[in-house]
């Protein structure tokens, strides 16, 4: 990669990181559902928050607002994008693993492996199992197994707002506005025992996802569409 | 009584809606469940917030309807215009009056209506109308279905090309050639016992699903 072409990157995630900070700053927050994430917590078992591609902005700003960033690890995608992602996730002091879909599968499963490890030594990761690049609304494998292997419980959030732009593409990526106005809505832990049927936890996951991303609509009387 | 007025304003929607439906490239998901819904044996309700109707009314009618779809609609100065624009479409006009209107001569239409879907003739409802507010379900859909026993069928669609007005529902009157998303949901079943509170929440989380679901769909990268 050139470093031109680098360096641009760094400053579209710093760019990113700028908004985002001012989104966080003047948002005003709504939260509903924080006995979940106290009964996730005191289950003793690594935290993997869930929510689908398309609100993973309002997640930053919540988690931003409310958790430990320091605390955080994930998996990244590994093309070009994630220059720009890793950039922005770094300046929130998270910690990422890329993972190239394309690329070496050994590369792959070590950065998923460490993540696992990191979870398991304690700290919360995040996931937006349908990313990064769709189907809407359809759980990829990978969640399953990466909650299955480190043993978590899968936090499902919904967050939603009126005062956004929503993206014209697979997710409706909701870009919020400053000075939004957030609903969080923070669904019952699902707890993902090694044992379990793959389907089974695909089909849990997609449906408590559904659940806490409508909640958070009707909490902001949320216009689905525009 | 059905003036000229009336009359003209109804072809005009009439002709609106048949541009869309003849001219629209439809992409649809959920079908099976329509198939579903229909194995129960009872009749279907078909649920869509209000701003959609004129990209599902003309559609439902066309793909999925043996004849006779009963629409509910309002029985003020609008319902002349909108049973006209039902009637040329094939459908059943069913004025109610939606205000809350407590006396017996309501209730004996209503009645007719919950016999009218028992017999098995499907409906088509939306939920949010005719006033609003947006994206809220008011308990009369959950009521029907409760009575009838009927199957409530939750349809969405988007999309782009199109005039939005603006007004409360967003009603959106699609370009010709455009290309609609339409998204079917799974069928609510709702036992005679259940609250209507209950079903009515169970019927919004299922409009905002295929609702956005049909939005993601229009936007999806195709191969």
């Amino acid at each position: 990669m050139s470093d031109l072409g680098n360096r641009w990157r760094q400053i579209q995630g710093t760019a990113l990181y700028a908004y985002s900070r001012l989104v966080t700053r003047t948002a005003r927050f709504r939260v509903e559902g924080w006995e979940q994430m106290e009964a996730a917590e005191a289950s003793g078992r690594p935290v993997l928050w869930a929510m689908w591609h398309g609100q993973l902005m309002g997640f930053v700003s919540f988690g931003d607002r409310f958790l430990e960033n320091e605390d955080f690890v994930a998996v990244m995608v590994g093309d070009e994008r994630g220059d720009t992602l890793g950039m922005f996730a770094r300046r929130l002091r998270g910690r990422v693993f890329r993972v190239d879909m394309g690329g070496n599968p050994f590369a792959a499963g070590r950065a998923v492996l460490r993540v696992i490890q990191e979870m398991k030594a304690g700290r919360q990761s995040i996931i937006a199992p349908d990313g990064p690049d769709g189907p809407a609304f359809v759980p990829k494998p990978g969640v399953a197994f990466l909650a299955r292997k480190a043993g978590a419980v899968i936090l499902p959030l919904g967050v939603w707002t009126r005062q956004a732009y929503q993206l014209r593409r697979w997710d409706r990526y909701l870009v919020p506005t400053p000075f939004a106005h957030f609903h969080v809505k923070i669904g019952q832990p699902l707890p993902a025992e090694p044992q379990m049927e793959r389907e089974t936890l695909l089909v849990q996951i997609e449906e408590v996802l559904h659940a806490a991303r409508e909640r958070a609509m009707v909490l902001a009387g949320a216009r689905p569409w525009r | 009584m059905t003036t000229l007025r009336h009359r003209l304003m109804g072809n005009g929607l009439y002709t609106l809606s048949q541009m869309t439906r003849r001219t629209g490239r439809y992409q649809v998901t959920g079908q099976e469940y329509v198939e579903e819904a229909r194995a129960a044996g009872t009749a279907v309700i078909w649920a869509a917030w209000h701003g959609m109707t004129m990209m599902l009314a003309g559609f439902v009618l066309q793909a999925y309807d043996p004849g006779g779809l009963l629409i509910m609609m309002p029985d003020d100065w609008r319902g002349e215009t909108l049973a006209h624009w039902a009637r040329r479409l094939g459908a059943a006009p069913f004025p109610l009056n939606l205000h809350g209107d407590n006396t017996m001569a309501s209730a004996r239409k209503l009645a007719r209506m919950v016999r009218r879907m028992r017999q098995g003739q499907d409906a088509y409802v939306t939920p949010d109308g005719p006033d609003g507010p947006a994206y809220q379900v008011k308990p009369g859909i959950a009521y029907l279905a409760q009575k009838t026993g009927a199957a409530l069928l939750p349809a969405g669609a988007y999309t782009r090309t199109g005039h939005r007005l603006n007004r409360w529902d967003r009603y959106v009157i699609p370009r010709p050639f455009s290309r609609i998303a339409v998204v079917i949901g799974e069928p609510l079943l709702v036992p005679a016992e259940a609250e209507l509170e209950t079903t009515t929440e169970r019927l919004t989380d299922a409009l905002h699903r295929v609702t956005m679901q049909a939005a993601a769909n229009y936007y999806q990268k195709r191969p």
